[in-house]
């Protein structure tokens, strides 16, 4: 929560000068590899706020948050949630219905493993993702995303990677 | 500005890792096998205090009660495991002394742990069951409960376990063979276990013994 309102203030403190582009997305997530042996698909939900640093790059915030349940009958859950510094290029902006792009994310993720009630203790590790978007434009200033994304969290020993189908909805803001 | 942003972004992972509180091996604990029962031919060597050994050897795939299992010699005992679709089942014998013979009391697959295992994680399994021998009843009450205690480091002979479970495991008994002279007998056993990811068991305390991990091979 603390990390969020600072993030808010960094975009408010930077507002006035900037042409932004806000947006939410969510999506599911299925774990690649032994790390989850144990768990089942999983829900993202996240939301950035970027600057267009020109026709084709982007450049922000966001803030991820994933929850994979388990793969069986049982009650573990594992949570992330992940601010990250994102990164995008489009190579066709000036289309209203294809302008497929990427997408790269850093930061850090803090997950947890809980179950029953009880958690195991709390990492934090670095955090990436990196995926393909289709931008197609649904009128009033809305454009819609979609596409998928790889993603890993290189914990100690053992990294966690899922891939990733993600449907978004931004918002072009100009503040000026 | 543009410096303004970029800095505004490095600032990013660099709050996050001060917000960060330290760094645990989480998933590699989700990726290991804390109590492996397969393949045929892995191979546990443990010291008993007070000396001595116990060698604890997979030693074939068979079925049992209707289910296919790994069959585990424990010095002169078998144990039956089943690990699969997130639990690890093992099939509880109980048999009660009586005139000199054994009898079967209670035979059946019981979930012995659930995966992922977390700290905190707390399982009771309970039976009763009863049978007639002779014309005698006997009754049999069991409950065991098991609970993880934390996440522990182990070190022994063959080196230093990190990232184990500590389970404890209580046991409680009680059989009774109705008939004169017989008197309800309850026993109580509490063990403790450290399990160490992809090894299994490396360490067990009861109240009158301990038992060290001395020697492991998996098997091919």
């Amino acid at each position: 929560m603390k990390f969020a309102s600072l993030l808010l203030l960094v975009v408010m403190a930077l507002a006035p000068a900037m042409d932004f582009e806000v947006g939410v997305g969510s999506g599911l997530l299925y774990p690649v590899g032994d790390w989850g042996q144990y768990l089942g698909s999983g829900v993202s939900l996240r939301g950035w706020a970027s600057y267009r640093m020109n026709r084709y790059l982007q450049t922000g915030m966001g803030l991820n948050a994933s929850l994979y349940g388990d793969g069986y009958d049982g009650d573990a859950s594992l949570s992330m949630i992940a601010p990250e510094a994102l990164f995008a290029a489009y190579i066709n902006p000036s289309s209203s219905s294809f302008n497929p792009g990427v997408e790269l994310g850093l930061g850090m993720a803090r997950s947890s493993l809980s179950s029953r009630g009880n958690s195991d203790p709390s990492t934090w590790d670095p955090w990436w993702r990196a995926g393909f978007r289709w931008e197609f434009g649904l009128g009033s200033g809305f454009k819609g995303k979609t596409g998928f994304d790889l993603s890993g969290a290189l914990g100690q020993e053992q990294s966690a990677e899922s891939f990733g189908l993600v449907l978004c909805l931004s918002r072009r803001v100009d503040l000026l | 500005m543009s410096r303004k942003v970029f800095v505004s972004l490095a600032l990013v992972p660099a709050i996050a890792m001060l917000c960060g509180c330290g760094r645990n091996p989480l998933f590699f604990r989700l990726a290991a096998n804390y109590y492996p029962v397969s393949p045929v031919g892995t191979q546990w060597d443990y010291e008993l205090s007070g000396g001595g050994s116990l060698i604890v050897t997979v030693v074939d795939q068979t079925v049992k009660s209707q289910r296919g299992c790994y069959k585990i010699q424990r010095g002169t005992d078998y144990a039956y495991f089943v690990n699969e679709a997130g639990r690890l089942d093992h099939y509880e014998d109980h048999r009660v002394m009586f005139n000199g013979y054994e009898v079967p009391v209670y035979q059946s697959w019981v979930t012995y742990l659930e995966w992922p295992l977390t700290m905190g994680y707390c399982r009771t399994d309970t039976a009763s069951a009863s049978t007639t021998v002779q014309g005698v009843t006997i009754t049999h009450n069991w409950r065991r409960t098991v609970e993880v205690m934390g996440l522990e480091t182990v070190s022994d002979s063959t080196g230093t376990w990190e990232s184990c479970y500590h389970l404890r495991q209580a046991e409680r008994t009680i059989d009774w063979i109705q008939t004169g002279g017989y008197e309800p007998e309850t026993t109580y056993v509490t063990r403790n276990i450290w399990l160490a990811p992809d090894v299994g068991m490396v360490k067990k305390t009861t109240p009158d013994s301990t038992l060290v991990l001395s020697g492991y091979s998996p098997g091919q």
